[in-house]
């Protein structure tokens, strides 16, 4: 039997330009580097884009684009520096899209994410349309295509906001296990109680909106991405990762 | 205003420029620290530059006038005072960064410098040191990708990472090796048929571009593939 990993990245960084100059203001504790976004450009998106194979001896066999082989996304303000002042990882993630449409029947990895990092359900309903709007919009300006799912900033949500996304025809999105309380399967009237995180998040499940629209839903591996989050040696090496993954 | 400024200016009275310029721009006075951030840091770097180049005189002064001293001190055993390891610390890590930055690389030069900071058993500022290094074999590994058959421009390359390589310095290679990739995906092969064809040259670059491979930690069987 064929077995997959799914991987999503979400990578974010607040806007950190001075409103005044638009430009982004020289941080001491980046140094040597001149502010955060160069640094974690340097230390973590560029690396992303050309990443090492290496061979028994640590030896680099080849470099690879991770960007093309995992879902993603990427903050609309962080891409929007990023297409400013680092155009070599900018330009590797644009093209890791593009390459994985061709690769996935047409189903490109980036996701998109609404404009700011904003906890949707607290906000009203018309800001909500706007972060929508504005990240669907910044999304296509981008990758030059319709987003298929749609990253909500700390997988925060509530209905009327899987509505409003359905309502622009974003077919996914990602949460936490810990925000599912029960499932059924489809067609079956008896509901499994999942509450506490105890989803099965190696399949996908659809939402009904009180308002008929549908939604799929992914849900994200809470142990695991808790322990790539926090266990500094665990992407260290592949193998590593890798036996960590399997059962 | 403009025209009231001029002539009062053609008349060369001082006193009334300044009361029209307090009258039409306002009495605040802005200050250097009312200037943004980076700019503010470009005029300080220009106002300390000349102090900083003082201290240098004068550490240096103090560093070579008492070397011979201070060797001697050492060589009996006896503790060299802090003093004189403040000044060789400055002086030495001032110096090696220069040396870094100049062109042509002179690689003795830096080798000798990275020699007396051991002697002298004081610190390599490494994390400034390395990022200067490294943006300069950048810049060379950049122009390289873009005139890969200047042979000269590979030697260099190759020398500064021999030389990076003996001294106490942790080079990040990242960005280094995606352009040593990115040349040989496009170029390794075209080399390696003029090379079989007889062309000293092209054997030169491909023995010399193989072997710059090998310092940068790629396996080169796999990367370097001749067909």
């Amino acid at each position: 039997m064929d077995r997959y990993v799914c991987i999503h990245g979400h990578f974010y960084q607040p806007p950190r330009e001075n409103p005044w100059i638009e430009a982004v203001e020289i941080q001491d504790s980046a140094y040597p580097y001149h502010d955060w976004n160069e640094r974690i450009t340097t230390e973590c998106y560029a690396p992303n884009s050309a990443s090492r194979i290496l061979d028994a001896e640590n030896y680099i066999m080849s470099i690879v684009n991770n960007y093309d082989k995992i879902s993603f996304n990427f903050g609309p303000t962080l891409l929007s520096w990023m297409e400013a002042n680092a155009p070599e990882p900018y330009q590797a993630i644009l093209e890791a899209d593009r390459q994985s449409v061709r690769q996935r029947a047409g189903h490109g990895n980036a996701m998109a994410q609404c404009y700011n990092h904003i906890i949707m359900p607290l906000a009203s309903t018309r800001d909500k349309r706007t972060q929508i709007i504005w990240g669907i919009r910044d999304f296509e300006y981008r990758f030059k295509r319709y987003p298929e799912g749609m990253w909500l900033p700390e997988t925060a949500v509530d209905i009327e906001t899987l509505d409003i996304l359905a309502e622009f025809n974003i077919k996914f999105t990602v949460l936490s296990p810990h925000q599912a309380s029960k499932v059924r399967r489809i067609g079956v009237g008896k509901w499994k109680d999942v509450s506490g995180g105890q989803i099965d998040p190696t399949r996908a499940y659809l939402y009904r909106l009180p308002s008929n629209r549908k939604i799929n839903i992914f849900f994200y591996d809470g142990q695991i991405s808790r322990s790539i989050a926090f266990e500094e040696k665990l992407l260290n090496r592949g193998e590593d990762f890798l036996a960590r993954l399997s059962p | 205003m403009k025209n009231e400024i001029i002539s009062t200016f053609e008349r060369g009275d001082l006193a009334d420029i300044v009361r029209l310029m307090d009258n039409h721009f306002g009495m605040h006075n802005y200050s250097l620290v009312d200037l943004f951030k980076d700019q503010q840091r470009s005029i300080l770097n220009i106002l300390i530059g000349k102090s900083l180049r003082e201290f240098e005189e004068a550490y240096r002064h103090l560093y070579e006038h008492n070397r011979v001293l201070m060797g001697f001190l050492k060589e009996t055993g006896i503790p060299v005072k802090k003093a004189f390891s403040a000044a060789a610390e400055f002086v030495l890590n001032w110096s090696i960064e220069k040396a870094v930055l100049q062109e042509p690389t002179d690689v003795n030069r830096i080798q000798q410098l990275a020699e007396e900071m051991k002697a002298w058993n004081v610190p390599l500022d490494s994390v400034d040191l390395e990022f200067t290094a490294r943006q300069k074999l950048e810049g060379f590994m950049g122009r390289l990708l873009n005139e890969p058959f200047n042979y000269d421009l590979l030697i260099e390359i190759q020398k500064m990472i021999e030389l990076f390589k003996s001294i106490p310095l942790e080079i990040n290679y990242w960005r280094i090796q995606n352009l040593y990739y990115t040349i040989a995906r496009s170029y390794f092969r075209d080399f390696h048929k003029i090379a079989g064809e007889g062309k000293e040259k092209a054997s030169q670059w491909v023995d010399t571009f193989r072997s710059l491979g090998g310092m940068l930690s790629f396996n080169i069987s796999s990367v370097l593939t001749e067909n």
